[in-house]
């Protein structure tokens, strides 16, 4: 085929236009590789906030010791509410260094409220009291240390706020 | 003069393949013309549809969409929809599913967000295996060898198929292979030292190979053979272990060889050929798959460890008789050289056509580009997808410009000479296994590898393909210091999946969940669930994709949760698909698939005190139900039923905390300080901590044990739980209880084993 001056220009124009957009797309994709990749939700969910470095550190020590004679699970407690739990002082190894988990099984987290009228806060209030107990039977400090009360965030919310009432020097994440 | 679109196109495509062939190993710019031009199609061939796009619609709009707008979790994202093509304007009901998509991490509600389809078929059913995920327009290969050759990272868009033949195979069969390939290589430099010629079924016996850092050739590990074993004489085999206990070099050197030719020294033995109008060119461009002569090789050996001696003489005379010309690929003998073969065989005799072409020997033989008269050309088989930046950035823009221009494309595979002996080859392997097989199928379409579901998007296996069969004919092992080795019970899909279950079982990577944990855990306490859960679970499983199997099974083997156990978790969070997580089904967010199985596998043993890192399981299933309603934090145990009325104060569908909530379904929060005035504040004065909305159900309470309520675990477990209820759709928020519609993750579980891995 032959090609007329026309379109020999129209070739020339489009070739020209696809090799811009060959190195447009060679350089936009090695910006894209220089970004740094945007924070995950999944990431910002499990975020600790520590006060400060100090007493996370401190909170590693203190884990440690007490890491091997994890976890203690208590099941069927009986709280004076007459509501059965389940106590459980674990680590996972995902979480962060610094975080011990303090969860309680058998409470309603739903039922929100901070009131004594709450059986579920105060079946939460006897559990919690009985973990910190046995953390203490074991040599280790419990105000040392740094709880996470749940791996689901609204139940880990209404814990902390439970637990700040009754057990202020209790840290949480 | 105005061009026509379609050669405005081919001039595009012209230019810009010009201006990287600089850089392209493919083809140089004389052979480059020669393949869009010029090409005929040859006689009497048979034609396979291989890719369809013209039948998938990418242009589609989706209407009456029942997904719900409100959501606390990605599960519930889910409904029907249906999909119009905007080309042709018909439509079909499809499902649809959605992310639930939170304001921030503080809300407890979403609205679901529908997840984008890749491509909808709308039109008639795609038959045969389907390589459309791979959208690559240049040169494209198929990959109808894969099942005879090792997983790898790069062929991993038929990975069901994938490396399955090596099932089939001890090592004695394997290193028996790799003798015969040898002695090809040893026949093919005797054949065209002799002629100048270089010959049908030849092998390229001067190929580098690295070996462990080592340059070694077919030839001169052929000359390093003892002598029994080059004739494999009695005994040979037991030369061959000795000398393997005691690092003989020629026992290292013969494990790196092939035990079938490779990609490279399908010299010009047409294989097959790939037939597109997709370079929208007047006549047709045709493209070698220089895949198929190793299957040919392969399927050769399927035949002879399926069949008794005599059989397999019939089916391969059989053959034969069709397809004179496959004794010489086989052969590279004195008679297989082309110049002897154009003489001998009729002209009309499949395959003669190209064989009869004009060989550049010198290239043949130092594995270059060759030209095969002035019609067929055999490129380097390196066009695949992902082979190189080169060839992804051309297929990129292509794609682009011909989905700008709604050009459709259209792949058709021709199988060549070799390629059709090996359809008839194993089609006789495939029928024998058709019988045996429930979803029996003798149309050849079914026959192939893999069978692609009619979404498109799906592989199904087992349909009488080399999977199914594999799978029903394994029975012997590799020694574990083969690379191939894998156990006994090895899935398919494990093995393909890269899965080496090795000698001192510690280490797998993926797979499917083979039932065996599951059932040695549970086995003897797992009920009969309902057929409504069955039915969903039935429908789900093929949308569960390997990777997604895969990541169960490895989450399995590290955790000793079972992989049923997780597929059923997945299946609550998100629906299983791979681009969710394991733990409330959100994006992965650059962590994969297999380290959230693993993390929810560590945190389900650790909510019933199982300590990490142990070997321990759960193991009841009592716990394990407790442990998955834990998971997900119990808050819907439809035991509160017992005491739930009709508060006169929840009005809406919604009590919480706030007075705003009743209303506005953002101001339903978890607060320590509620409004006096709320929904919830009213009626707990109304009638205590009772549920605030009348529900029946019409489980055992109190509960059997813990979870045991909970729709989560067990919703459609047994009769029971057939009607179980969601009772939160937001924290802290009592709604109007709805009935949950899922199998619960426990009842998936079963349901999963006991459809696929029992």
């Amino acid at each position: 085929m032959k090609l007329t001056k026309k379109q020999k220009k129209l070739i020339l124009a489009i070739a020209i236009g696809l090799l811009a957009a060959l190195l447009v797309v060679i350089f936009s994709n090695k910006d894209d590789q220089s970004q740094p990749a945007p924070q995950t939700e999944y990431e910002s969910k499990f975020d600790l906030t520590i006060e400060s470095p100090k007493e996370e550190e401190r909170a590693i020590e203190e884990k440690q010791q007490l890491q091997n004679q994890l976890p203690i699970y208590i099941e069927n407690f009986q709280t004076s509410i007459g509501i059965e739990t389940a106590i459980n002082v674990f680590a996972q190894s995902y979480d962060p260094a610094h975080v011990v988990r303090l969860e309680i099984y058998g409470i309603n987290y739903n039922n929100s409220q901070t009131t004594i009228n709450n059986p579920d806060y105060i079946a939460f209030q006897d559990s919690v009291e009985k973990a910190i107990f046995e953390i203490t039977t074991l040599g280790t400090n419990p105000k040392n240390l740094i709880f996470k009360l749940s791996n689901t965030p609204y139940i880990h919310q209404v814990a902390s706020k439970w637990i700040a009432t009754f057990a202020p020097d209790i840290k949480t994440e | 003069m105005k061009l026509k679109k379609s050669n405005l196109i081919l001039l595009i495509f012209f230019v810009f393949f010009f201006s990287s062939i600089s850089k392209s190993h493919a083809l140089s710019s004389g052979e480059f013309i020669r393949l869009m031009t010029g090409w005929t199609s040859p006689d009497n061939l048979k034609i396979y549809e291989n890719e369809e796009f013209s039948r998938k619609e990418e242009n589609f709009t989706i209407t009456n969409s029942t997904m719900p707008s409100e959501c606390k979790e990605s599960s519930e994202c889910e409904g029907t929809a249906t999909a119009t093509s905007v080309s042709t304007g018909a439509s079909k009901t499809i499902t649809i599913s959605g992310t639930c998509i939170k304001q921030d991490k503080e809300s407890q509600y979403g609205r679901c967000q529908e997840n984008k389809s890749k491509s909808v078929s709308i039109g008639t059913e795609i038959i045969g295996t389907d390589f459309s995920e791979e959208i690559s327009i240049i040169p494209k290969l198929q990959e109808g060898i894969s099942h005879y050759f090792q997983p790898t990272p790069l062929y991993s868009n038929n990975i069901l198929s994938f490396g399955s033949h090596q099932l089939l195979l001890s090592e004695q069969d394997q290193t028996s292979l790799k003798i015969d390939y040898l002695k090809k290589a040893n026949i093919t430099k005797n054949t065209f030292e002799t002629t100048g010629e270089y010959p049908l079924g030849g092998v390229d016996y001067n190929k580098e190979i690295d070996c462990n850092g080592n340059i070694i050739t077919p030839i001169k590990v052929w000359n390093s053979l003892p002598k029994n074993v080059k004739s494999k004489s009695q005994g040979w085999y037991k030369i061959y272990r000795n000398d393997q206990k005691n690092d003989l070099t020629w026992t290292q050197n013969l494990f790196c060889i092939s035990p079938y030719r490779t990609i490279e020294e399908d010299a010009f033995a047409r294989s097959s050929i790939l037939f597109g109008s997709h370079l929208l060119i007047d006549k047709e461009s045709i493209y070698t798959d220089s895949h198929v002569k190793g299957t040919f090789d392969a399927s050769l050996i399927d035949a002879k460890l399926t069949f008794p001696s005599v059989t397999y003489k019939k089916i391969y005379n059989n053959v034969k008789s069709k397809f004179p010309l496959i004794e010489y690929l086989e052969n590279p003998t004195l008679e297989a050289i082309p110049s002897t073969l154009i003489k001998t065989s009729p002209q009309n005799s499949l395959g003669i056509k190209e064989f009869s072409a004009i060989i550049d020997n010198e290239s043949a033989v130092n594995n270059k580009y060759h030209v095969i008269g002035t019609q067929i050309i055999k490129e380097e088989a390196n066009a695949v997808k992902d082979q190189g930046f080169t060839s992804n950035i051309i297929s990129s823009v292509i794609e682009s410009i011909f989905k700008l221009l709604n050009i459709r494309t259209h792949v058709i595979t021709i199988p060549g000479i070799a390629g059709q002996a090996t359809e008839l080859l194993q089609q006789e392997i495939y029928l024998t296994q058709v019988a045996s097989t429930e979803n029996s199928n003798t149309d050849v379409t079914k026959l192939s590898n893999s069978v692609v579901g009619t979404d498109g998007n799906t592989l199904i296996a087992g349909s009488g393909g080399i999977p199914g069969i594999a799978k029903n004919t394994i029975s012997r092992l590799l020694a574990c210091n083969s690379t191939e080795y894998s156990t006994f019970d090895t899935s398919i899909k494990d093995y393909v999946s890269g899965v080496r279950n090795s000698c001192d079982s510690e280490m797998s990577l993926a797979g499917s969940c083979d039932g065996k944990l599951f059932h040695e855990l549970y086995g003897d306490e797992l009920p009969k669930i309902s057929s409504q859960a069955e039915s969903k679970i039935e429908t789900q499983i093929p949308n569960i994709t390997p990777e997604a199997l895969g990541a169960y099974k490895a989450a399995e083997e590290k955790t000793g949760v079972p992989c049923e156990i997780l597929a059923g978790i997945h299946w609550i969070e998100g629906s299983n698909n791979e681009n969710q997580d394991l733990q409330e089904g959100a994006d992965l967010n650059g962590r994969s698939l297999v380290e959230s199985a693993n993390n929810a596998a560590e945190e389900l043993e650790g909510k019933v005190g199982i300590k990490k890192d142990s070997k321990e399981n759960i193991e009841s299933v009592e716990n394990l139900i407790t442990a998955l309603s834990r998971y997900n934090g119990g808050g819907n145990s439809n035991c509160q039923g017992t005491n739930s009325y009709n508060c006169s104060f929840a009005n809406s569908s919604r009590c919480g905390y706030t007075t705003a909530c009743t209303a506005n379904s953002t101001a339903c929060t978890c607060t320590n300080s509620p409004d006096s005035l709320s929904c919830r504040v009213l009626c707990q004065e109304e009638n205590g901590y009772a549920f605030p909305f009348k529900f029946s159900y019409g489980g055992t309470c109190p509960s059997k044990h813990e979870g045991y309520d909970d729709p989560y675990a067990t919703n459609l477990l047994k009769p029971e739980q057939d009607t179980m209820y969601i009772l939160y759709r937001y924290d802290c928020t009592q709604t109007r209880p709805i009935v949950a519609t899922r199998p619960g993750a426990f009842t998936f579980a079963v349901g999963y084993y006991n459809l696929v891995s029992k």
